[in-house]
């Protein structure tokens, strides 16, 4: 079976990397960026079959890029993560569709799961 | 008016509370998530030479430092809040104004890194003396730092200097270094701070036209008493 495909999206870098690491020492497809503009680029030129969303960012937060997404591929799950526990953030992003809502620090083994949980349905951005 | 402007001032006290205590306490859930995936790498490495890949010193060297790195960043973190949680013990105090101004600068940098903006304090030499409740002085200045953010668009810049006032009080100038391109839209967003400063006995003197940079002068009495009754 291939491999899923994550994006990760978050302003800090040094969470970024070790995470992307960690997802391909466990047999992931993972790559990480840090800003919304970065994120919106890379899935249009790319298949991606999840992706983890900051949702405070400078520029484009994740909240917008989740707004982005849901309009040109609405088939790509997304899970957004966060170290604000913002109601009012946990809702909207439930409206537009988020699979989970996630409050940092995550479990690696949690997040392996829910990944897969998310991906049990639908696979690839791309795909109509 | 922004909706805040409009606010009685407990509740504005509490937005100012709440603003505050949730940034602090996302930069310290983002130093924990960092240290979580960093030591939770050490320990994949270590799973993977018990599986026979060699262990890499270079990888490891590398982890530890950014480990040591964020700890430090999160002790200054907790420090502001903590500085923070004090602000509230007198209500009457002499204080240096230079270092209520540099904590609330340095709380007010991630606000201005989300705006992709840059705040830059330019400190006097010597002490500024004042007399004031120290939560209050540090709201008043976080309205005119938040409000001069709000209208520096993205990639500019906010510049704060200290300066004594004629009345033997302290003036505080925010400056845009670009020009403003909506000053109705500046006016909703100044409102909060005028509020709090007119609550607290301070002047706040706005220049906000178009095509000019903002320029917002606080004026802050020798002696303020706390919530605002100026003597």
């Amino acid at each position: 079976m291939e491999p899923l495909r994550v994006l990760i999206v978050d302003d800090e870098e040094e969470f970024v990397n070790p995470l992307v690491e960690r997802l391909n020492l466990r047999g992931f497809e993972a790559r990480g960026v840090t800003t919304g503009e970065e994120a919106l680029r890379l899935i249009d030129g790319n298949q991606f079959d999840v992706v983890l969303l900051d949702v405070k960012m400078p520029g484009l937060g994740g909240l917008d890029v989740i707004r982005s997404i849901r309009e040109k591929y609405p088939r790509l799950q997304v899970i957004l993560l966060t170290g604000h526990t913002s109601v009012q953030d946990e809702r909207t992003g439930q409206e537009l569709g988020c699979f989970e809502y996630l409050i940092k620090p995550v479990n690696i083994d949690q997040l392996v799961e829910i990944f897969h949980r998310a991906c049990g349905q639908n696979r690839g951005n791309q795909t109509s | 008016m922004s909706p805040d402007a409009a606010k009685p001032s407990s509740d504005r006290d509490r937005t100012y509370f709440g603003a505050i205590t949730a940034s602090l306490s996302h930069e310290i859930n983002n130093v924990l998530a960092i240290i979580n995936e960093l030591t939770g790498l050490l320990s994949d490495y270590l799973v993977a030479a018990a599986g026979g890949r060699p262990l890499e010193p270079d990888k490891l060297e590398h982890a530890i430092g950014r480990i040591q790195a964020q700890l430090e960043r999160g002790k200054q973190h907790v420090q502001q809040l903590n500085h923070f949680a004090h602000t509230v013990d007198n209500s009457r105090q002499q204080l240096d104004a230079r270092e209520a101004l540099d904590q609330t600068v340095q709380i007010c940098q991630r606000f201005a890194t989300l705006r992709k903006c840059r705040l830059e304090a330019d400190p006097p030499q010597g002490p500024v003396p004042l007399t004031c409740c120290p939560f209050d002085l540090e709201h008043v200045l976080f309205r005119c730092i938040d409000a001069g953010l709000g209208c520096t668009g993205t990639g500019g810049t906010l510049a704060i200097r200290t300066e004594p006032s004629g009345s033997g009080g302290v003036r505080f100038v925010f400056e845009g270094r670009q020009p403003l391109e909506d000053a109705s839209a500046a006016a909703a967003r100044i409102a909060p701070a005028e509020q709090v400063a007119d609550s607290l006995g301070c002047n706040l003197e706005v220049q906000a036209a178009d095509g000019l940079p903002l320029r917002l002068v606080l004026e802050v009495p020798a002696e303020m008493e706390c919530g605002g009754s100026a003597s």
